[in-house]
């Protein structure tokens, strides 16, 4: 295990295999698991940062997982933090350091064989302001749901260069942009004012927080008229995509300010109307606290009234412990071989581990699980700082560090 | 002894239903009164043995009209209306597909009273009071939100801690416990998914009905999944019973 399990912190979740993915345990924040043809299990895992492009692991039995698969990046002015699997298509996020290298934007490739992936199609948003792509979503092996910079983009501000884009994707060697939408004032020449900065950063490191552009965008195929928006410092929305070349929005919410900023994922729940909103810690040792995962009543889409947060364990506590401590990535209940509830939401929250909540009553969450592991070796943090996860339908929980812990596979007794 | 649908003696089937308490909260109040043996249905609790009738809207306890609203409810359908109303405060504000459930329920009992009141008029006597509208409470009563009390054998190691099963809905319409599922929820708890294998694999008499959320219409209602006399629920009853009926002596 690479660890001492007697340092583990955990109630109703178990650890039955970890992997430090051949030492480069770095995970982004993309996992997505894949059920080929003659029945082998391979889970698709994006890293954090170079030099690794992405990694495949057989976990046909999730307590023996098997590299089978792990490929490079071009060069390590780039990262591929973000990948979605649909069907036998893997979708992958290249993001660039520096303004205007290539290749920054989204590649496909055929992983029918796993063990031999093959590049099937490249859409580029290069461009003199673009870093290209952060996050994408893509469960219906038709449109790529994107957060990227573009050619023609000319952002007010720098970090507010990614924003929603639709590529149409049914053919992979010719993926174009169908559809795009901003936050309004964030464009160069827009009509509307610039955003009010939520918690004003230099202007010229290109990473971090201060940001009004899209992290995640959400889109389900049984409610396929709706994205919702993950959009940093901007908050939460609700966009309609009935027409895709034209995403208008219908509602929005932000608790920045007073709160931090950063809001990363709206997950919704549609048969409960509820949404779940995360705000993404973003800086070690607490400085950024609170960063809060939000229960938002949205019953009345275009009336969205938050009415409770996932409890967390104490600041005084985990926040000078090493590391982020707050809200990140979510099982997002996406289609495939996936967990499904809408009463149990599970998330990474950094040092505070994996997270598991009961929200049948949504205005009292409850916590019912956690699992929270030593800092791994070779960390550039002393604690743990679960980044991502993968919940399958059989309840196996596949989580990431993201600087070197690698893949932790744990089993739910709730 | 906690109510055990496998005793071999005294088998009796124990549900919390409807917005409610913590289930095990429930359960541990009707333990304590006194007559707690006995089959009655109340609003959010049943207790029902395998001969017990079969539960309609005009069964007795799940539904209080208080005498005001009763004086101001002035036909059938104002009634059926509140039994409507009531049922819906008995759901979580928070599940769509429960409250779906209901309005088209209910709509679908209304569209069989009408679609079959000739068949029913032809069995009406002469000079009844009555009509064939009122055969409508007849239907069957759905246990929304139902949690159904797992015998002691369940988990032997911990055989005083009540464990339920959870379904969407519940009927109990000729003898036979009918548990009703929408969409695929929870198929990764497996604390959910052992309990409800337990119940299908055990109980007497169950059928287990999945229902997708897209067949949650008027239209596409799977009415064939459900026992025959769901869909005919008049057949069997001689004089129709408003809900919560009154024990009125006449001088």
């Amino acid at each position: 295990m690479g660890y001492q399990m007697s340092e583990t912190l955990s109630k109703n979740m178990k650890l039955i295999a970890h992997h430090d993915l051949n030492g480069f345990g770095g995970v982004g924040e993309g996992m997505a698991l894949q059920v080929t043809k003659n029945g082998k299990r391979v889970l698709w895992i994006a890293h954090e940062g170079p030099p690794k492009n992405f990694t495949g692991v057989d976990v046909t039995d999730p307590r023996k997982p098997k590299i089978i698969c792990q490929t490079e990046l071009p060069h390590e002015k780039m990262r591929s933090n973000s990948l979605e699997l649909s069907g036998d298509i893997l979708a992958v996020a290249y993001q660039v350091y520096e303004l205007g290298i290539e290749p920054a934007g989204v590649e496909l490739f055929d992983v029918s064989d796993p063990s031999s992936p093959v590049s099937i199609g490249f859409h580029s948003t290069s461009g003199p302001h673009s870093r290209g792509v952060h996050c994408l979503w893509f469960v219906d092996g038709e449109y790529i749901h994107m957060a990227s910079g573009a050619p023609d983009f000319t952002p007010r501000h720098p970090r507010d260069d990614q924003f929603y884009q639709i590529i149409d994707a049914r053919k992979p060697s010719k993926m174009e942009e169908i559809g795009r939408w901003w936050y309004p004032g964030t464009r160069e020449g827009d009509e509307a004012d610039p955003p009010e900065r939520i918690n004003p950063d230099p202007s010229t490191d290109l990473r971090g927080g201060d940001a009004f552009r899209l992290h995640n965008a959400n889109i389900y195929p049984s409610n396929p008229d709706r994205a919702y928006l993950g959009y940093i410092d901007g908050g939460a929305f609700i966009l309609d995509i009935s027409d895709k070349s034209n995403p208008t929005v219908i509602s929005s919410w932000s608790p920045h300010n007073p709160y931090p900023g950063f809001t990363h994922t709206v997950m919704p729940l549609f048969d409960r109307g509820l949404l779940v909103v995360t705000d993404e810690c973003i800086k070690d040792d607490g400085e950024d606290w609170p960063k809060l995962t939000w229960i938002v009543d949205a019953r009345n889409e275009e009336k969205l009234v938050p009415i409770s947060t996932l409890p967390m364990p104490p600041l005084e506590e985990f926040g000078s412990k090493g590391g982020r401590f707050g809200s990140h990535n979510l099982h997002e209940n996406r289609p495939g071989p996936s967990f499904f509830s809408e009463e149990i939401i599970i998330g990474a929250f950094f040092n505070a581990g994996i997270r598991v909540y009961d929200i049948k009553n949504p205005y009292q969450p409850e916590l019912l699980a956690f699992f929270i592991p030593p800092g791994p070796k070779n960390s550039r943090v002393s604690t743990i700082q679960m980044n991502e996860i993968y919940v399958d339908e059989n309840g196996i929980v596949y989580a990431g560090d993201r600087w070197a812990g690698g893949l932790y596979i744990m089993e739910m007794d709730i | 002894m906690h109510p055990d649908f496998l005793s071999p003696k005294n088998p009796k089937t124990l549900i919390i239903y409807g917005v409610s308490k913590p289930p095990s909260t429930f359960e541990k109040e009707w333990m304590r009164e006194e007559n707690h043996t006995q089959e009655r249905l109340r609003t959010n609790i049943v207790s029902l043995s395998p001969s017990s009738p079969s539960l309609r809207l005009n069964s007795k306890g799940w539904i209080n009209i208080s005498t005001q609203t009763l004086s101001e409810l002035k036909s059938t359908d104002d009634l059926f209306e509140n039994c409507k109303s009531q049922l819906l405060q008995n759901i979580d504000k928070f599940s769509i597909s429960l409250n779906k459930f209901v309005s088209v329920y209910m709509d679908l009992i209304l569209k069989l009273i009408e679609k079959n009141k000739l068949e029913i008029k032809k069995e009406i006597p002469e000079k009844e009071v009555y009509t064939y509208k009122d055969f409508i409470f007849s239907a069957y009563l759905p246990l929304l939100n139902s949690r159904i009390l797992l015998p002691p054998s369940y988990h032997r190691r911990n055989a005083e801690t009540p464990y339920f099963a959870h379904l969407d809905i519940v009927f109990w319409i000729d003898e036979e416990l009918v548990c009703v599922n929408i969409g695929s929820k929870t198929s990764g708890i497996k604390s959910r998914r052992k309990a409800i294998e337990f119940l299908t694999t055990n109980y007497p008499k169950i059928r287990m009905i999945n229902i997708d959320a897209q067949e949650l219409t008027l239209d596409k209602f799977p009415i064939t999944k459900f026992p025959t006399s769901f869909g005919k629920f008049w057949e069997t009853i001689s004089t129709p019973m408003g809900p919560d009926a009154r024990d009125f002596i006449i001088l």
